[in-house]
C-alpha cells in the first residue's frame, strides 16, 4: 500500500511539472529499427498452484501424491515462495506504425538473453527456509513485447505495453534444508524449471522534449513449473532412490503501479527504464540504438 | 559481537543436522485401510514377533464402531521389492463359525450408535506375565431416540490376545459414569501388579498418576487397588513411548517420553520405589525440547522411543563407538508441516552411560514424500514397534537359534493410510560356546543332584516270595530267578516314560533358572531385552520331549530282594548362551553384545532312565522282613494292611493277580489296564548349589561361570517337567520260576495282587508326602490267602458287542464265592473316581445291568469283586468290551430279547445260555440237532430285567453242533452252539 501511495504521488508530481513544458516532436522520427541491451529484475511472491510428489525407492514405485486444492491452500497459508529473476538481454525491434501524421504508434520488440532464477521457499511455521534454488546467470530467456500508443495531443498519449518473457533451465545449485543428504548415499539434485512472465501495462504518457514519462497500472502473471528431483545412490550397493516433486507456482498478486521513463538522448540513442511496484517489484532498464 | 553470536546460533541447526537416515525399506498398506481418526485409537505390538495393529474404526452410520485387528508383514519380508506387495491382513481369531478380526467388548451402542464414540487418552498394548493385553477407553456414543446427547459414560475396554487363533480375544469393559477424566495411556508390570499410566484431565496442569491394579484370576479382570502414585513433574499430557530396562544393580526402571502436541516433549526415567509400604514412582528428566534436543525442528508434534539400534543404510564403519551398543532412538514428528505437504520426522540416537543418555547421532528420517507422515483427526501419530525374523545363525543349535529384529516406525499418511519405515535393528543370537552335562545322574560327585531328577515310578520290585536262597542256588547251580517283573512285554512293547521338559532361561548372567511362571512374571517387569527368549519360547521351542524305555527285567535274587526301586528320569542338559548384538556386529564374531541382554538357555537334550534301588525297609515300602517265611510284612492283613486300606478307600482294584502252588508252575500276567493307560505328572525340580571361589569340580559343567571363578557364586538348576508314564498292557510279572517248594522256596503256595497307585486316581496318596512335589505311580504287591479265583465270562474280554448282548456273568474257578459286586469304568485302573456303575449282586453269577446305559462306540472296563468263605477279598481280572457303534447295530437285525451263550464251544455242563426277556412272561429254550430234531426243551417264567440262566448240565448231549431257539411271546432268537 505504501508503495502504491508513493507511486501515485510521484506520478501526480511528474504530470503537474511536465504539463508546463513546451510540446516537442517525438525524437525518433525517421528511425524505424532499434537494437539494444537491457537488464531486468523481477521479485515476486509466488504460491503453489499444484504439487505432485512421486517416490521411487530401490526400484519400487511408492506412488504419486497429487495434493488437493484445500491442501494447496493450506500450504500457501504458511509457506512463502519467492522468486527473483534477473535477466540480461539484447533487444531488437521495429516500429510498425510511427508516422508523424498518425495518432497511432505500434512497435514490437524481441528479447533474447540470459536469466537467473533464484527461488526460495520459507516455512513461516517452522521459521526455516526450506529450499533455495539458484540457477545462476546462465539460463536462456526469450521474450516478445509490443508497444501500442495513441497520441491525444502533442504531449499526451496512452500506451499499452504487453510483453511476455520466458526462462527455462535446470538448477543444480540447490540448498535443501528439509531433505539433507542421507548418509552413505550420493545425491544428485536438480530442479528443471520453466517460467513465463506476462505483463501488460496501460500507461498514460506525457512527452516533454526528449523525455517521455509514463505511468499507469500494470497487470502481470507468472507461471512457473518446477520439477525438483532428488536422486540418491547408495555408495555400498548401488541401490537408488528417487523423490520427485512437480509443482506449479503462480503469483499471489497480479496488479501493480507502473512508472516508465523514456529519454531520447540523441536520435540514435534512447534510454528507457520502467518499474512496477506493488506487492511484487519489477525494474527494467535499457539502452536502444535506433536506426 | 552480539551479531556474531546470533549468527553462530542461527547456524547451529544447519551444522548440527547430523546424519539423515534412509530406512532399509518402506511399507504402505496396499489395502488402504484407514487409520483411526477419532483420537489415538491405533496401537501396535509385536505378537510372537509379528507386527500387529489394532485399529478402532467406524462401521458406518448407525453401526457404531469396533476395534479391528491386523497383521503387518506376517511373512517377515524385508526387501523393498517384497514389502511393496505386502498388504495389511486381517488378524482373524476365533472358531470357524466366528472367525474374524473384530473385537467385541459389548458396551452399549458399540455396534449400533450413530457413529463410533471418540477415544479418550490412547489405546495401547501392555504385557502381563506372558500375555499381551490391549486397552482402549471409549467415550459413549450411545444415544436414545429422545435424548439430546449420548450417555454421559465412558468405557474402559480390555482385550487379551489368545495363545492361538482358534480362540477369540478375552474381553471385558468397565463403565465410568460420568465420563472419566482420567485417561490411561500405558501400563507397566512391577512384580505381580500392573500400574496404568493415566493422565488426570480434570486438573490443570494435567497430572499423571500410576494406578495400581492387581490381576484377579477368578474373572481375569484387572482390579483397582484404590491406590495411585502421583507424579507432578511429568507435565505433558501424552505418553509417546515406554520400555523397561535394568540398571547396573539389577533394578527395573522405565524410559518414557511425553509430549503435548504443541511443540513440547520430554524424555526421562520412571523409577519405581517403595515409600511407606506403598509403591511409588519418581520421574528423572533426561531430555526435553529445552535441553539437549536432538531435533532441528523447534516444535515437535509427537515423540516416541525405541530401545535398540537402527541401521538406516549405514555400514559398521559409520559407527565410531561400536562398543556402546545399548542404544535408544528418540523419534520426533515435526509439528510444522513442510512445504512439501507432510510432517518430517527426525531422530536422536543415544547410548546409555551410567544410565544417562549420551547422544551418538541425530538427523532426519527420510520418508517417501508421496506418503510422508501426516496428522489424522487433529492428532499426531507416531509409533515405534518391531518384528522378529527367525534366524539360524550358528551350527551349535539346530534350527532357529536367534532373531533379526526390525524396527518399524509407523505413521498415517495424508490419506490416513498405514505406513511404516522399516529399519534393520539388533540381532539376538546363540553364542558358539556351550556347556554340556550328561552326568547329572552322578549324585556322588554332585551331592543333592537327585533333587533335579524326575521320579516317574516306584516298584516293590519283582513279586516277593520267601526263599531259602542257599538251597535255591545250590539246587539250580546257575542264576534262576523265582519271580520277575518287566516293564515290557513281547506283545505290547515297552513301557514308555515320556518327559516334556521346559526350556529354562536364566535372568541375566546368573546361573539361576526361573520357573516358567516366575520367569514370565519377571519378564513383565524386567528388561525388554528378554523379549527375544519369550518369543523363542512361544514360536520356536519352549520345551523338549524325550521318551525312554527300560527293558532290563527286575529279577528276584538274594541281593535284590532287599530293595525296592525308584524309577527316575535324569536330564542331560546343555547350556547355551544368548545375547543381543547391534546391527553393526557380525553374528559369527559377536564382539559387541548389548549390556544386560545376556541369558542362558538350559535345554534338556536327552534323558536317561535310572533304576535307583532303595532299601525295602524304608518308606514307602516298609517291609522290614522281606524274606520272612510267613511273609507277614507283605500280607494283606498285616504289613500291607494300611496299603490295602488305602486302596480300599479308593475302591482301587488290583491290576495283577499271581498265584502259585507247589508243586507246579506259577502263573504270569500282564498288567490289567487299558492299552492307553498312563499317568501324567508335572513337576518342578531344582537343585541349589554353591561354588567356592575357584573350585568348580563339584558342580556340573552347565553350572560353571568362568567369569566368576575368582569370586564364587551360587545358583540353581531347574527342570520343569511334564512326565507321562505309559504302561498300558506293558508291565508283566511272573511266578513261573516257582515250581516246587523243595527247590528252596520257604512256602508251598503263594497268592498275591498287584496294586497300581496312580495320581489320576488319587493325587494325594500317602506315599507322596515324602516325595516333595513328585507324584509317581507305585506298583505294590499284597500277598493274600485266597485260594479261589474269580473269572469273568461275558461279555468276552475285548469283545465288540451289541446292546442286546450285554449280559454280565462270572464264575469262580472252583467252589463258591459270595457278595459279588459288579463295577464298570471307562478307564483303568478301576477305582472310585472312575467307576461309573456298580451293583451289588449278592450271590448271583449273572447281571443284566439294565440300568447301565452304555454309549455306542465306547470301551468299558469291568470287574467283579467278592469274598471267599474266609472273608478274603477276591477280584476278577479286569475285562473290557466295546459297544458297537449305532450304525453297526442298525445294520444287524436286533431282537429285543437279550441272549448270551457262555462257554461256547464247551462241554455240556459248562455251556450256559443267559436270557433277559426284557418283559414279563414265559421264556422257552429248545435245542435242536442238525436234523431239526428237538433234543431239549425247557420253559421258565421270566421278568423284565431278570437274567435267566439255562444250563444243559446233566442233559447228556453228544458232542456236535446244535441250534438253540430262545423264544418269548413275541421274540425269537436262534443261537448256534457247539458241545465238545
Amino acid at each position: 500500500m505504501r508503495k502504491a501511495t508513493i507511486l501515485m504521488i510521484v506520478v501526480l508530481q511528474c504530470i503537474t511539472a511536465w504539463a508546463q513544458d513546451k510540446p516537442s516532436e517525438p525524437s525518433k522520427a525517421g528511425k524505424r529499427f532499434f537494437v539494444g541491451l537491457s537488464w531486468s529484475y523481477t521479485s515476486i511472491d509466488l504460491k503453489l498452484s499444484s504439487l505432485s510428489l512421486h517416490s521411487v525407492w530401490f526400484g519400487s514405485d511408492l506412488g504419486t501424491r497429487d495434493l488437493e486444492t484445500g491442501e494447496i491452500d493450506t500450504i500457501n497459508d504458511f509457506v512463502k515462495r519467492h522468486t527473483d529473476i534477473n535477466t540480461l538481454r539484447i533487444e531488437a525491434g521495429m516500429d510498425f506504425i510511427n508516422k508523424p501524421d498518425s495518432r497511432w504508434k505500434l512497435s514490437g520488440t524481441l528479447l533474447l538473453g540470459l536469466a537467473q532464477n533464484l527461488t526460495t521457499v520459507h516455512n513461516n511455521e517452522s521459521g526455516v527456509q526450506e529450499y533455495s534454488f539458484n540457477s545462476g546467470f546462465s539460463k536462456p530467456c526469450l521474450g516478445l513485447g509490443i508497444n501500442l500508443g495513441y497520441q491525444f495531443t502533442k504531449h499526451w498519449g496512452l500506451s499499452l505495453r504487453p510483453y511476455i518473457v520466458g526462462t527455462m533451465g535446470t538448477i543444480k545449485d540447490i540448498d535443501d534444508k528439509i531433505n539433507p543428504d542421507p548418509i552413505n548415499f550420493t545425491s544428485d539434485k536438480q530442479d528443471k524449471f520453466s517460467t513465463l512472465y506476462l505483463r501488460s501495462s496501460l500507461l498514460a504518457r506525457y512527452t516533454a522534449g526528449p523525455v517521455t514519462i509514463m505511468a499507469g497500472p500494470g497487470f502481470y502473471y507468472v507461471w512457473a513449473k518446477h520439477v525438483y528431483r532428488r536422486n540418491y545412490t547408495n555408495i555400498n550397493d548401488g541401490q537408488t532412490l528417487t523423490e520427485e516433486a512437480t509443482y506449479v507456482l503462480i503469483p499471489r498478486s497480479f496488479i501493480d503501479g507502473n512508472l516508465a521513463v523514456v529519454w531520447n538522448i540523441i536520435d540514435q540513442l534512447t534510454f528507457h527504464v520502467s518499474a512496477g511496484i506493488a506487492n511484487d517489484f519489477m525494474l527494467d532498464a535499457g539502452l536502444h540504438y535506433n536506426f | 559481537m552480539r551479531k556474531l553470536i546470533h549468527f553462530i546460533i542461527m547456524l547451529i541447526p544447519v551444522i548440527g543436522f547430523g546424519q539423515s537416515l534412509i530406512p532399509e525399506a518402506h511399507w504402505n498398506d496396499g489395502n488402504n485401510r484407514a487409520w483411526c481418526d477419532k483420537g489415538l485409537g491405533t496401537a501396535f505390538t509385536s505378537n510372537n514377533g509379528i507386527l500387529t495393529a489394532f485399529n478402532y474404526q467406524g462401521n458406518g452410520t448407525r453401526n457404531g464402531g469396533h476395534v479391528y485387528m491386523y497383521t503387518i508383514d506376517e511373512a517377515i519380508k524385508t526387501s523393498q521389492t517384497d514389502l511393496s506387495n505386502v498388504k495389511m491382513s486381517d488378524f482373524q481369531l476365533g472358531p470357524s463359525a466366528d472367525h474374524n478380526n473384530k473385537i467385541v467388548f459389548g458396551f452399549p451402542g458399540e455396534g449400533s450408535s450413530y457413529d463410533e464414540g471418540p477415544v479418550l487418552g490412547r489405546s495401547f498394548f501392555f504385557q502381563y506375565e506372558s500375555q499381551i493385553w490391549y486397552f482402549i477407553h471409549i467415550r459413549s456414543a450411545n444415544q436414545c431416540d429422545h435424548c439430546t446427547s449420548p450417555d454421559n459414560d465412558s468405557y474402559e475396554c480390555y482385550a487379551r490376545i489368545p495363545a492361538n487363533t482358534e480362540s477369540k480375544c478375552y474381553t471385558y469393559y468397565l463403565k465410568a459414569s460420568p465420563v472419566s477424566t482420567v485417561w490411561k495411556q500405558g501400563a507397566i508390570q512391577v512384580d505381580s501388579l500392573v500400574y496404568f499410566l493415566a493422565v488426570d484431565k480434570s486438573v490443570l496442569p494435567n497430572r499423571w498418576q500410576f494406578q495400581e491394579f492387581r490381576f484377579d484370576s477368578t474373572d481375569s479382570h484387572f482390579k483397582y487397588n484404590n491406590y495411585a502414585s502421583v507424579i507432578n513433574s511429568i507435565i505433558y499430557p501424552w505418553l509417546g513411548g515406554l520400555y523397561s530396562r535394568l540398571d547396573s544393580a539389577g533394578n527395573t526402571y522405565f524410559v518414557a517420553t511425553f509430549y503435548d502436541q504443541a511443540g513440547n516433549w520430554q524424555v526421562g526415567k520412571i523409577v519405581p520405589g517403595i515409600t511407606g509400604g506403598k509403591r511409588t514412582f519418581t520421574w528423572q528428566l533426561l531430555l526435553d525440547n529445552m535441553h539437549s534436543s536432538p531435533f532441528t525442528s523447534a516444535f515437535i508434534g509427537a515423540t516416541t522411543i525405541y530401545g535398540g539400534t537402527i541401521k538406516g543404510n549405514r555400514v559398521p564403519s559409520n559407527i565410531t563407538n561400536k562398543a556402546e551398543s545399548d542404544r535408544m532412538i528418540l523419534f520426533g514428528e515435526s509439528m510444522a508441516k513442510s512445504s512439501d505437504g507432510y510432517y518430517h520426522v527426525q531422530y536422536g540416537e543415544y547410548h546409555f552411560h551410567n544410565e544417562l543418555l549420551v547422544k551418538d547421532g541425530s538427523g532426519e528420517i527420510q520418508l517417501p514424500a508421496s506418503t510422508g507422515a501426516y496428522y489424522v483427526g487433529d492428532n499426531f501419530h507416531l509409533y515405534a514397534s518391531y518384528m522378529l525374523q527367525p534366524k539360524d545363525y550358528l551350527s551349535v543349535m539346530s534350527g532357529t537359534d536367534g532373531y533379526q529384529q526390525y524396527m518399524w516406525l509407523l505413521y498415517p499418511d495424508h490419506n490416513k493410510h498405514f505406513n511404516g519405515a522399516m529399519f534393520q535393528s539388533d540381532f539376538w543370537s546363540v553364542s558358539p560356546d556351550y556347556e554340556y552335562s550328561p552326568d547329572l545322574d552322578d549324585d556322588i560327585s554332585y551331592p543333592g543332584i537327585s533333587s533335579l531328577w524326575t521320579l516317574v515310578g516306584i516298584l516293590d520290585g519283582p513279586p516277593p516270595v520267601s526263599m531259602n536262597w542257599s538251597k535255591w542256588n545250590s539246587t539250580w547251580g546257575y542264576p534262576v530267578y523265582p519271580t520277575t517283573l518287566e516293564l515290557e512285554t513281547d506283545s505290547s512293547g515297552a513301557s514308555e516314560f515320556t518327559t516334556q521338559t521346559e526350556n529354562g532361561w536364566s535372568v541375566g548372567e546368573s546361573v539361576k533358572v526361573e520357573s516358567a511362571q516366575k520367569k514370565y512374571n519377571m519378564q513383565g517387569s524386567i528388561s525388554e531385552k528378554f523379549k527375544f527368549s519369550q518369543t523363542f519360547d512361544k514360536t520356536v521351542s519352549s520345551s523338549e520331549t524325550h521318551t525312554v524305555t527300560y527293558t532290563s527285567p527286575f529279577e528276584l535274587d538274594e541281593e535284590s530282594q532287599e530293595y525296592g526301586y525308584f524309577l527316575y528320569i535324569i536330564p542331560e542338559i546343555k547350556r547355551y548362551s544368548f545375547s543381543m548384538f547391534p546391527w553393526w556386529d557380525d553374528s559369527s564374531k559377536q564382539e559387541y553384545p548389548v549390556e544386560g541382554s545376556f541369558q542362558y538357555l538350559f535345554e534338556t537334550i536327552a534323558n536317561k532312565f535310572l533304576k535307583y534301588p532303595k532299601p525295602i525297609s524304608k518308606p514307602p515300602f516298609n517291609i522290614a522282613e522281606t524274606n520272612n517265611a510267613g511273609m507277614e510284612d507283605w500280607s494283606y492283613d498285616k504289613g500291607r494292611a494300611f496299603l490295602l486300606q488305602q486302596a480300599g478307600d479308593w475302591d482301587l482294584f488290583p491290576c495283577m493277580s499271581l498265584s502259585w502252588m507247589s508243586p507246579g508252575s506259577g502263573n504270569s500276567c500282564n498288567i490289567q489296564t487299558s492299552m492307553e493307560a498312563k499317568q501324567s505328572d508335572s513337576q518342578t525340580n531344582s537343585w541349589d548349589f554353591e561354588v567356592v571361589a575357584g573350585y568348580t569340580e563339584k558342580i556340573p559343567h552347565v553350572c560353571t561361570i568362568d567369569a566368576e571363578l575368582s569370586t564364587g557364586y551360587s545358583g540353581s538348576l531347574m527342570t520343569e517337567t511334564a512326565s507321562t508314564s505309559e504302561y498300558g498292557h506293558k508291565i508283566s510279572a511272573s511266578l513261573t520260576g516257582l515250581t516246587s517248594k523243595n527247590y528252596g522256596v520257604n512256602i508251598g503256595k503263594l497268592s498275591m495282587d498287584g496294586y497300581l497307585f496312580t495320581n489320576d486316581v488319587n493325587p494325594n496318596w500317602w506315599f507322596y508326602d515324602s516325595l516333595t512335589n513328585q507324584k509317581p505311580f507305585y506298583l505294590a504287591w499284597v500277598v493274600n490267602d485266597a485260594e479261589q479265583l474269580l473269572n469273568t465270562v461275558t461279555p468276552p474280554n475285548g469283545g465288540h458287542i451289541r446292546s442286546n448282548d450285554l449280559l454280565f456273568s462270572w464264575r469262580p474257578d472252583h467252589g463258591t464265592l459270595e457278595d459279588y459286586e459288579l463295577v464298570i469304568s471307562k478307564t483303568t485302573p478301576i477305582a472310585k473316581p472312575n467307576i461309573i456303575y456298580r451293583k451289588k449282586m449278592g450271590d448271583a453269577l449273572e447281571a443284566s445291568a439294565a440300568d447301565f446305559k452304555p454309549e455306542p462306540g465306547t470301551t468299558y472296563y469291568w470287574s467283579v469283586k467278592c469274598h471267599d468263605q474266609d472273608g478274603n477279598m477276591v477280584y476278577a481280572p479286569v475285562s473290557n468290551f466295546t459297544m458297537q457303534k449305532e450304525e453297526e447295530q442298525q445294520q444287524q437285525q436286533v431282537a429285543a430279547l437279550k441272549t448270551v451263550v457262555c462257554s461256547n464251544p464247551g462241554k455240556s455242563e459248562e455251556l450256559r445260555i443267559l436270557v433277559n426277556p426284557m418283559a414279563d412272561g414265559p421264556v422257552t429254550l429248545s435245542l435242536l440237532n442238525q436234523e431239526g430234531i428237538e433234543l431239549y426243551h425247557k420253559s421258565l417264567s421270566g421278568n423284565a430285567g431278570q437274567v435267566i440262566p439255562f444250563s444243559f448240565a446233566g442233559s447228556d448231549l453228544a458232542p456236535g453242533f446244535y441250534f438253540a431257539i430262545i423264544s418269548t411271546e413275541d421274540q425269537r432268537v436262534v443261537k448256534k452252539i457247539c458241545i465238545r
